[in-house]
């Protein structure tokens, strides 16, 4: 490819900028025929054509000399905590040529990333860990294979987290879905840290399960609480991505609670080797049902919970909900 | 001086940089910091009357979105798969890790550092398990806790023996 002048003389600007580019040719004993760049970001200042990289450039070691084909080895963090971007490629006649290009942005930007998403991971493996305790007897292989079969009752309750995106936007579709992603990943965070079981995310809403990992408060206590600390961090939550645009979008959804409580069956679904948990919920449907009830800035909880509550903690009003087929049902509101 | 390149590789979170750091410095430390890229550390051992330098790549742990890249482990003398005993699928990783690597730089020494023995009350791995294991592949299999330093010395000690024995 031939790039006009301009266009060349901007690309070398723009990478010894960003970039930070030094190079070095190295013969097939690791010993420096020429170098150059900016190798005083990366520390290699001192080092001279004929001095060895078998110390300074030490992850070298079996690496070269190469055999034709060229390598990349990307964020590569050297013993003084810098990282960078290594290209090594064969001379057409003596030597390796080897490239450092700054990593440290790059790695900035993927550590935040995968630090959470590995964190979220191994939460999920502790909590399957907790469920598979709960299970001191596991049913025989041919318990279940029936499905009805389950071995616990557990008191769980359910926490649903529903936002309301501005009707009125006028960002794309696909945006506004980007932006809700977005937001649930933090409230999912919080969920998990709180011991929370995410079970779906449908839509505009995230159900989460309090009860199957154990804790310490009662479940509807601490779906209480995690829902009511969510919605205290509404703002907070909404301004956690960076970009600004997604952040703006965020901040513009409205989020409201609803808990409902009560004893579910939780069981084994499937034989050895592919055991998996399974809940039945009484609650689960009436609490997907009621999606379309929750309003913004709202903990609202059934009448089972607001019985499991302490005394005099929460200042929730009773009132009733009624639906189209003319029947009711009390609630328990709080606005944090 | 000799100079050997080891990588240290396994699934994400099980303790490959801690083993490193407890190795080369001799510390530990409970907070968990996940690994981008790959660090290089260096740290120079005596094996049989001959100091040798080994240039240690603590490789990040692989999950489903981020492989590993085998240029990585290009020009490894010998590797540590680094498995987590409380979490059974790691042990899965690094089998799958060790079969692409054996096709990217052949037979060199490996050993499987079952990490986490501090944990034993939750391990999902039994002794059964790894002996088979142990067996079947031919591996020298070392149980070790980055967090009281049992088990790491003696692996990298071993590794590096059987490296500079070939």
């Amino acid at each position: 490819m031939t790039l006009p002048s301009p266009l060349a003389q901007y690309i070398c600007s723009y990478v010894a900028d960003q970039y930070f580019p030094a190079y070095l040719r190295v013969d097939a004993d690791g010993t420096i025929l020429e170098l150059g760049g900016q190798l005083q970001h990366y520390a290699l200042q001192a080092l001279r054509s004929g001095d060895t990289t078998y110390d300074s450039l030490n992850f070298l070691t079996g690496i070269i000399p190469l055999e034709n084909d060229s390598i990349f080895l990307p964020l590569v963090k050297d013993q003084q905590g810098r990282s960078m971007d290594v290209h090594i490629f064969p001379d057409q006649d003596n030597g390796d040529w080897i490239l450092l290009l700054d990593g440290n942005t790059s790695e900035e930007q993927q550590l935040e990333l995968q630090q959470q998403g590995n964190y979220l991971a191994l939460q999920t493996h502790r909590q399957k860990q907790h469920l598979s305790k709960l299970f001191q007897n596991p049913p025989s292989e041919q318990d279940t294979t029936d499905d009805s079969h389950f071995s616990a009752l557990v008191d769980v309750a359910i926490l649903n987290i529903t936002i309301n995106p501005s009707v009125g936007t006028a960002a794309a579709p696909m945006t506004v879905i980007q932006a809700i992603e977005t937001y649930f990943a933090t409230v999912t965070t919080e969920i998990v840290e709180r011991s929370g079981v995410v079970a779906a995310q449908m839509g505009r809403s995230i159900l989460a399960i309090f009860g199957l990992v154990p804790i310490k408060l009662p479940p509807s206590q601490q779906a209480v609480e995690t829902g009511l600390e969510i919605l205290r961090q509404a703002s907070s939550i909404a301004s956690s991505s960076t970009d600004p645009a997604l952040s703006e979008l965020c901040l513009s959804f409205e989020a409201g609670a609803m808990v409902t409580s009560g004893a579910s069956a939780l069981g084994l679904l499937r034989a050895s080797p592919y055991q998996s948990m399974g809940l039945i919920s009484p609650q689960m449907p009436e609490i997907i049902g009621l999606t379309g009830h929750i309003r913004p800035r709202e903990l609202m909880i059934d009448a089972q919970t607001f019985k499991q509550l302490p005394d005099d903690k929460y200042a929730f009003t009773q009132s009733e909900l009624s639906f189209k087929d003319s029947s009711s049902m009390t609630i328990y509101s709080y606005r944090p | 001086m000799l100079q050997k390149k080891i990588c240290m590789v396994g699934a994400f979170a099980t303790g490959k940089t801690s083993l490193v750091s407890r190795f080369v410095r001799g510390i530990y430390s409970d907070k968990y910091q996940t690994t981008v890229g790959v660090k290089i550390d260096k740290k120079t051992i005596q094996i049989q009357e001959q100091m040798v330098n080994l240039i240690l790549w603590d490789i990040h742990g692989e999950d489903e979105f981020q492989k590993i890249r085998m240029s990585y482990v290009r020009g490894s003398s010998g590797y540590i798969l680094v498995v987590d005993g409380t979490r059974s699928e790691t042990l899965d990783k690094a089998i799958s890790l060790q079969s692409e690597i054996k096709k990217e730089i052949g037979d060199v020494p490996i050993i499987m550092m079952l990490n986490k023995s501090d944990l034993t009350s939750e391990w999902e791995l039994d002794d059964q398990t790894i002996e088979q294991l142990s067996q079947e592949k031919k591996w020298t299999v070392i149980k070790s806790s980055a967090k009281e330093g049992l088990g790491v010395e003696k692996c990298f000690n071993s590794l590096a023996t059987q490296i500079i024995s070939q």
